[in-house]
């Protein structure tokens, strides 16, 4: 039964890898499909006198959102450069490596920014020219220590007092508002000591909906010029994804076939072994009536019965392995029946393969030698 | 069973002359017993005679066939038709019960499940050992193993039975049950032939066939 094991390895290898693959697949999709392959983000030429795009519009948002598959969208526009910023009006050493953003709360949303404490600008705060501000968690950290920015909290953007409307949190990977401060939209008309040259307008699309939603952005918003217009697709994540996991697949693949051809050669070594060891048997089977061809099949069938044996062993612990992984990363198990049905097969063909060098060599025992022994 | 002129010569660095023209004709309801010293050529004599092993030369005929014609196929569905054997090692395979074992050369003839267990069943009835059906070879005396290998010589009722110093592993009371068995076997239809060194299995012969540095005497 121990040789067995060989084959049950190599096929609990490959059960668990497909396993495992397809399971950790189903979750790795659900979050590109939640971050990132959903964002789409069309840029603004920058204004000079050639510029047939004029500076982005607030309402434009209003335009964008009407689009089939958007969920969210806003203007967000960059300060060139690194202003000051700081907590104390006039400070000597201020913070200058963070980014300043005019941002539509739309905009700040659809950017994936989720709100920590305090509250998302509102149409008000865009309307009256509200000298307010929203901090990143980084930004918050960095500013006001680890206690964060309390409730009318003050920052200077290049010496220009804004109140702290909240704090906010970056997703992940997501550089271009992780540490930032961002102040409404209207401020990017212009502040005092700040020039916003880049625009850009952040949009949420459905799943599924960002290249359709990408190809229609620019009609939207600049229909005299959409080709002036960049347009930001997420790169193909799912593809991308996929390739990663067919990777991934056909590494562990490799190592499950090479633990199941180690397993098939302990089979075919152990089954030599017995041939040598039942000489006796092979030569008075071939006396009372057995063919070379028979004795041949006995061994063969032996094989691929251990074989079968292994394979259903190491389906079964395969199961076994990618549920309990899943069930450790919290994930769908998906275990595709072609897979569950085949471990079995593959097992048995292994077995069966393993036993054509053993069956021969039975097939070869001389009847006269071997009862002589 | 007609040997003529039939020669065995054993290839290797050092050619070995086995059977050196051995004329022999052995007819049925005979007990033939073959003797001679080790080294003599009986058991390479009985290999030939049971279809083990080809001359190198020679013509042998069983039952008005010339087995030198046949192909490996051939010689194999005649041997499993017309022979039985019985070994001095007894040579039972240990997985398999006594019936298991006896109905081996019926199992490679085709028969159907149900008729060889039957078969089977009565063969060991036979040989005394109806109450052993489903023991294991482990379980049983050399006497009892022997018999089992007398009754797997019989299950497909062969008109050849090929002894080879059947008494060679039991005591004297084993043996003489054995010998009585074997010599019970004979009949009109039916040839038994033993390789033995022991002179009371030779006595129990109706012929004695002494075979000396390959030659029969």
């Amino acid at each position: 039964m121990l040789t067995a094991l060989g084959v049950a390895f190599g096929i609990c290898a490959a059960v668990a890898t497909l396993g495992i693959t397809a399971s950790a697949a189903q979750a790795v999709n659900a979050k590109f499909d939640e971050l990132t392959a959903t964002e789409v983000r069309v840029r603004f030429p920058v204004l000079d006198s050639s510029a047939r795009v004029a500076r982005p519009e607030v309402d434009q948002r209003l335009r964008v959102t009407e689009l089939n598959g958007v969920r969210d969208a806003g203007l967000v526009a960059q300060a060139d450069g690194h202003p000051a910023i700081s907590n104390i009006r006039h400070d000597d050493a201020p913070w200058s490596e963070a980014t300043v953003l005019a941002a539509q709360d739309g905009g700040l949303t659809a950017a994936g920014a989720t709100m920590l404490s305090g509250r998302m600008f509102d149409v008000g705060h865009e309307n009256r020219h509200d000298r307010v501000a929203l901090v990143d968690s980084v930004a918050a950290t960095r500013l006001f220590g680890e206690a964060g920015a309390g409730p009318g909290a003050m920052v200077f953007v290049a010496d220009v007092p804004y109140v702290v409307l909240g704090v906010y949190q970056a997703p992940a990977g997501n550089a271009g508002i992780t540490g930032a401060v961002v102040l409404p939209y209207w401020a990017a008309s212009g502040q005092p000591g700040l020039r916003f040259s880049v625009s850009e307008m952040v949009v949420r699309t459905q799943l599924g909906a960002a290249d359709q939603v990408a190809r229609e952005l620019p009609f939207v918003i600049a229909p005299q010029a959409p080709d002036d217009l960049a347009v930001l697709v997420p790169p193909d994540l799912r593809s991308l994804r996929a390739g990663v996991e067919r990777e991934t697949q056909a590494l562990f693949l490799g190592l499950a076939l090479v633990s199941l051809v180690i397993g098939a050669l302990g089979v075919s070594n152990v089954s030599y072994v017995s041939v040598l060891e039942r000489r006796a048997e092979i030569g008075l089977r071939r006396a009372v009536g057995a063919s070379r061809r028979a004795v041949a099949a006995q061994f063969c069938l032996e094989t691929a019965g251990l074989g079968l044996v292994g394979g259903v062993v190491g389906t079964i612990a395969g199961i076994h392995v990618t549920a309990a992984t899943s069930l450790a990363k919290s994930w769908l198990v998906i275990l595709d029946p072609m897979v569950l049905g085949g471990g079995p097969v593959v097992g048995m063909v292994t077995g069966l393969l393993a036993g054509v060098y053993p069956a021969i060599a039975a097939s070869r025992v001389q009847p006269a030698d071997a009862l002589r022994s | 069973m007609q040997l003529t002129d039939v020669t065995k010569t054993f290839a290797g660095a050092a050619a070995v002359s086995a059977l050196r023209g051995v004329n022999l004709e052995i007819r049925r309801g005979e007990m033939t017993a073959i003797v001679g010293p080790s080294g003599a050529g009986k058991s390479t004599l009985l290999n030939i005679l049971g279809l083990l092993d080809v001359p190198t030369s020679g013509r042998y005929l069983l039952d008005g066939t010339d087995t030198s014609m046949l192909r490996e196929r051939e010689l194999t569905s005649l041997r499993a038709v017309s022979l039985g054997f019985v070994f001095q090692a007894f040579h039972l395979v240990a997985h398999l019960n006594c019936v298991g074992n006896v109905m081996l050369p019926l199992v490679h003839q085709g028969w159907p499940r149900r008729e060889r267990a039957r078969l089977a069943t009565d063969a060991l009835v036979q040989v005394g050992l109806g109450h052993r059906l489903d023991a294991r070879p482990a379980t049983l005396s050399g006497g009892e193993r022997q018999r089992v290998a007398v009754a797997r010589a019989i299950v497909h009722s062969p008109s050849v039975i090929l002894c080879d110093e059947p008494t060679g592993n039991l005591d004297r009371e084993n043996s003489t049950h054995v010998m009585d068995l074997l010599r019970r076997l004979v009949t009109p239809e039916r040839s038994l032939i033993v390789v033995t060194h022991d002179d009371t299995v030779s006595a129990c012969a109706d012929r004695v066939v002494k075979v000396v540095d390959g030659a029969v005497c």
